[in-house]
């Protein structure tokens, strides 16, 4: 089968699961009714948008069978550099906002960005130091000086 | 009509205008920042105003209120990251035209649009104040419930490439939507046990992972290429007078949108705005070229958006009632300013009302001859490379989820949504449906079953008025419409697709 | 003003050194932040900002307001319970608003996680109508529910909160056929109201007290006595009590703080709380919200909120499973 193929019939047994799960959940869900809005509760809403996913999937997973592919798809074939990349870049923003409650804003921000800026290939330290020293000192004025954000 | 002229009068004397400016070039600044929203900006100014009357206090309020709009289009152009959630559907066609090189023509066209539309919305919603207060108060939920389902089902106007995956992208954000308590009998769905997850998924914070981090994740892979920096050379030509002739019904179209929707207070901006550009699109003859840099395509919204404001200032004034965070912001400022809002607002204290009104009219104008003359400047500071770009664009995203309520999870939100944006981009989802559903999805369901509550559980509510007949019927046509656009484009499909395998 | 230094090289040193108790004696030297756990503009917000103003005013302090809103106002309050007890973390809150919070979601924070410095400001919880309706009491409207089983609809100003579990005492204690309607927040119940879309709507007072005086909605009853409303004429209002329904609804805003917060810290900031309370200044501004402001200091202010807590999980499990 094709990659692209593939791809969608993962994609489409994936989403239609989840709208399974979605229709599990929704029964076991508690039904408050003391507000008589015509039959609808707390799960109907959700049941019904999971059974159109699990039919719209199974659709897709039908096409993708028959070899017909639906739209554009670029996926995921990237240089391994632009995969360190976006995974650093991740590693970093989830630190970073592991981090924010505990250490200080200035001092988290210039690390991120300096990392960042490491990360994309920037070589020149004096550029890279400059401009994550005026970043983290405009950031740290406008949002906690003027702003007085509580981070 | 005299009042309106003292209101004027009030507006234009030098403090007050310098206000009034003040707020609109900082409106504009903070509108840009991706992650800063209109709310925020004005929460912060309210402690600056207290030592001030109220007409000045509220005139630099109503400045940023007016500033943020077109702001939020710049940084939705140039980076795809809308400034604020009102200026998401003009990067579809924003971004593009920046990316073939006319960045100043795509701002030239958003500040025309947002100073075109502020000023029909302005003047409809004067010139119409009573049946416009009149429209506020009687909108039921129903009416509501139905704009929603209207908006949603134009989504097709959303797909570029395949109608299955954008419905589905559609489905995915009205799932996400209903986590978080019930909206009528607050029982939990999907928390998972989270007590953080009860609130739902926050919905400014999933945006800024939709549209800001996922594009920095998505364009990764742009960064270091050579071409990308040289580029096209650009262009900093500003549209002409006919062009913006030309999409003269683009500019009403959003304009009309932006009032009505704006004063039935629930809808919001951000719905709005989508369901004008979808309209435009299905009435355009080139439609296939809108998502590639159409004009139009950055008309509708962005008039849409600042017409909205003429619609929302109505409710909060003559009703007490707001349309929008902004707005209730405002209302707390008029409170604290020792001013009752409420009914009797235009009538106790008319000078203020109608200067505030005259004053959103000369924000309009201020923000136009603002913007115009940064568009250079920004087109300079933010066609730099993105590697440098990028890194502050992710702290403002995470100072911007965090900052729409103070709390860290928004910000893991707007993380996880910015992962969940690159995945289904990558796969060929478009996630402006996702973005849809997310934002349609909860005002549909909680107005729809508030109205079934009334109505005791008749469904007939959703029709017992002739206008909502008309939306029904609307609904239904479209929906007709759109199952015959999709037939026809897999039968058209068919040929090229047998040539694939 | 913001001590930009402090605040950097503070949390490093903070973390070698412990700050003791000489911070009670020069309490406050640094900036309050003021937990308004709700949204920007609305009813709570507006009341924390005008004590946060006066504070301001009597005590020289920098106070400032940051809305953390969520979860009808437990995720602020979760916030401060969990911040460090130095009282420069407090909340703003109502106390019905966080009883009738804890009894419709289980919370990780509970009532005993907080020292109650003292409230400011209490008010019943009303019942309106519009004029037209032709509805001039909550006799006529309990009349008519008696009457026209099914069809009267009372709205509320939240779907879990104080005004929801008010309907359900009218309705429950009186065991009267009415459908409740629990719209999304004090906005869209008065947007509700003054479309005249629903029979009748429950909201803290003193919201919508323009319109009242005006004429155009009526107040057909309360939760408590509206004897300190700033509007005579309304003041013998009938209450629920008077009308067979054996509960009293209202809310009080006031300050709370963590409850390792030395005792010191805690009676200073009660007594600047105090004398913001009776300032003028926010005299004038409560009372052109609706109520003279009411100093309740911290034991009374705590007293009565367990029992509240109790009644509504009893209402709860008695009309609303």
């Amino acid at each position: 089968m094709e990659r692209p193929a593939r791809r969608d019939l993962v994609t489409a047994v994936a989403l239609a699961a989840l709208g399974a799960f979605v229709i599990w959940k929704s029964r076991a869900a508690a039904d408050v009714a003391f507000v008589d809005a015509g039959g609808v509760t707390p799960g109907t809403l959700p049941t019904i948008y999971a059974v159109i996913l699990v039919v719209l999937s199974a659709l897709l997973g039908w096409q993708a069978l028959r070899g017909r592919i639906a739209g554009k798809a670029a996926a995921f074939r990237f240089p391994p550099l632009v995969w360190a990349r976006i995974l650093g870049t991740l590693a970093l923003l989830i630190a970073y906002a592991v981090l924010l409650p505990s250490l200080p804003f200035w001092l988290l921000t210039f690390v991120f960005l300096a990392g960042l800026f490491l990360l994309y290939g920037h070589r020149r330290p004096l550029a890279m130091l400059a401009t994550a020293v005026l970043g983290t000192a405009g950031l740290e004025l406008v949002f906690i000086y003027l702003l007085g954000l509580p981070i | 009509m005299w009042q309106l002229l003292s209101g004027f009068a009030s507006v234009l004397e030098p403090f007050h205008f310098l206000m009034l400016t003040i707020g609109a070039a900082l409106g504009i600044l903070v509108g840009a920042l991706p992650g800063l929203s209109s709310p925020m900006a004005i929460i912060v100014l309210l402690p600056i105003t207290y030592g001030m009357e109220p007409l000045p206090a509220l005139l630099m309020m109503v400045g940023v209120y007016v500033g943020t709009k077109l702001g939020g289009s710049f940084s939705a152009i140039l980076l795809r990251t809308p400034g604020t959630p009102a200026a998401a559907c003009t990067a579809l066609d924003g971004y593009p035209m920046a990316q073939k090189g006319e960045a100043a023509r795509a701002l030239g066209l958003a500040t025309i649009g947002s100073a075109l539309g502020g000023t029909i919305g302005w003047i409809i919603a004067v010139a119409f104040l009573p049946l416009i207060a009149a429209v506020a108060v009687n909108s039921g939920n129903a009416d509501i419930a139905l704009i929603g389902t209207a908006g949603l089902v134009m989504v097709s106007a959303f797909v570029r490439g395949s109608t299955l995956k954008g419905l589905i992208g559609v489905v995915i954000g009205l799932l996400i939507g209903t986590v978080g308590l019930d909206p009528i009998t607050a029982s939990e769905r999907f928390t998972f046990g989270s007590f953080y997850l009860t609130e739902g998924i926050p919905f400014g914070a999933a945006l800024i992972g939709f549209f800001g981090i996922a594009v920095v994740l998505a364009d990764m892979e742009l960064i270091g290429l050579r071409q990308e920096l040289v580029a096209k050379a650009v262009n900093m030509k500003m549209p002409s007078f006919r062009e913006v002739v030309r999409g003269r019904w683009a500019i009403l179209i959003g304009s009309l949108y932006g009032t009505g929707v704006g004063a039935v207070p629930g809808v919001g901006a951000e719905g709005a705005t989508w369901l004008a550009y979808a309209t435009v699109r299905n009435k355009s003859k080139d439609r296939a070229e809108f998502g590639k840099g159409h004009p139009e395509g950055v008309l509708a919204p962005e008039s849409c958006n600042n017409a909205v404001t003429g619609g929302t200032m109505l409710p909060m004034l003559t009703l007490g009632i707001p349309g929008d965070g902004s707005t209730a912001i405002m209302l707390g400022a008029l409170v604290l300013h020792g001013v009752e809002p409420g009914v009797l607002l235009m009538r106790d204290h008319a000078d203020l009302a109608w200067g505030i009104l005259a004053g959103l009219f000369v924000a309009t104008i201020m923000s136009f001859v603002i913007g115009w003359s940064l568009v250079r400047a920004f087109v300079y500071v933010l066609t730099k490379d993105r590697s440098w770009l990028f890194p502050f664009v992710l702290v403002l995203a995470v100072l911007g989820a965090f900052a729409s309520s103070n709390a860290m999870f928004p910000v893991f939100v707007a993380i996880g949504c910015g992962v969940l944006g690159f995945v289904l981009e990558r796969l060929g989802f478009p996630i402006v449906t996702t973005v849809l559903g997310l934002i349609l999805g909860p005002i549909i369901e909680y107005n729809a079953r508030v109205a079934l509550a009334i109505s005791g559980g008749d469904w007939g509510t959703f029709i017992d008025a002739p206008h909502r007949i008309v939306a029904v019927a609307l609904i239904v046509l479209l929906l007709g419409w759109e199952i015959r656009q999709a037939f026809r484009a897999s039968h058209e499909a068919r040929a090229p697709a047998a040539a694939q395998t | 003003m913001r001590h930009w230094l402090l605040r950097a090289i503070g949390p490093v040193l903070g973390l070698a050194l412990a700050v003791g108790p000489a911070a009670a004696a020069d309490y406050p030297s640094d900036t309050i932040h003021m937990i308004v756990p709700w949204k920007a503009g609305g009813g709570t917000d507006r009341l924390g900002r005008g004590i946060a103003e006066a504070m301001e005013a009597v005590s020289g302090a920098t106070i400032v307001v940051d809305n953390v809103d969520g979860a009808g106002g437990i995720t602020g309050s979760l916030k401060v319970a969990r911040s460090k007890p130095d009282g420069y973390t407090v909340l703003m809150n109502g106390t019905s608003d966080m009883t009738a919070a804890m009894t419709f979601q289980k919370v990780p924070v509970s009532l005993d996680d907080f020292k109650y410095v003292g409230g400011f400001f209490t008010s019943p919880t009303w019942i309106l109508s519009h004029k037209d309706r032709g509805i001039d009491s909550l006799e006529a409207l309990i009349a008519k529910a008696k009457a026209e089983p099914g069809t009267v609809t009372i709205g509320t100003a939240g779907p879990a909160g104080a005004q929801m579990l008010m309907a359900a005492a009218i309705k429950g204690y009186l065991d009267l056929d009415v459908r409740i309607v629990p719209f999304s927040g004090g906005a869209d119940l008065t947007k509700a109201l003054l479309g005249n879309q629903v029979d009748a709507g429950i909201i803290h007072a003193p919201v919508m007290l323009p319109e009242v005086k005006e004429g155009l909605i009526k107040v057909i009853g309360t939760g408590r006595p509206l004897t300190r409303l700033a509007y005579e004429p309304l003041r013998g209002t009938p209450t629920l009590k008077d009308n067979g329904i054996p509960v009293e609804i209202g809310i009080t805003r006031g300050v709370f703080v963590p409850k390792g917060t030395p005792d010191a810290v805690v009676q200073k900031l009660a007594a600047i709380l105090e004398k913001a309370t009776e300032s003028d200044k926010f005299k004038a501004f409560a009372v052109s919200f609706g109520f003279e402001p009411d100093w309740i200091p911290g034991p009374e202010f705590e007293a009565p909120i367990r029992g509240e807590l109790k009644t509504f999980q009893e209402i709860k499990q008695k009309y609303l499973q």
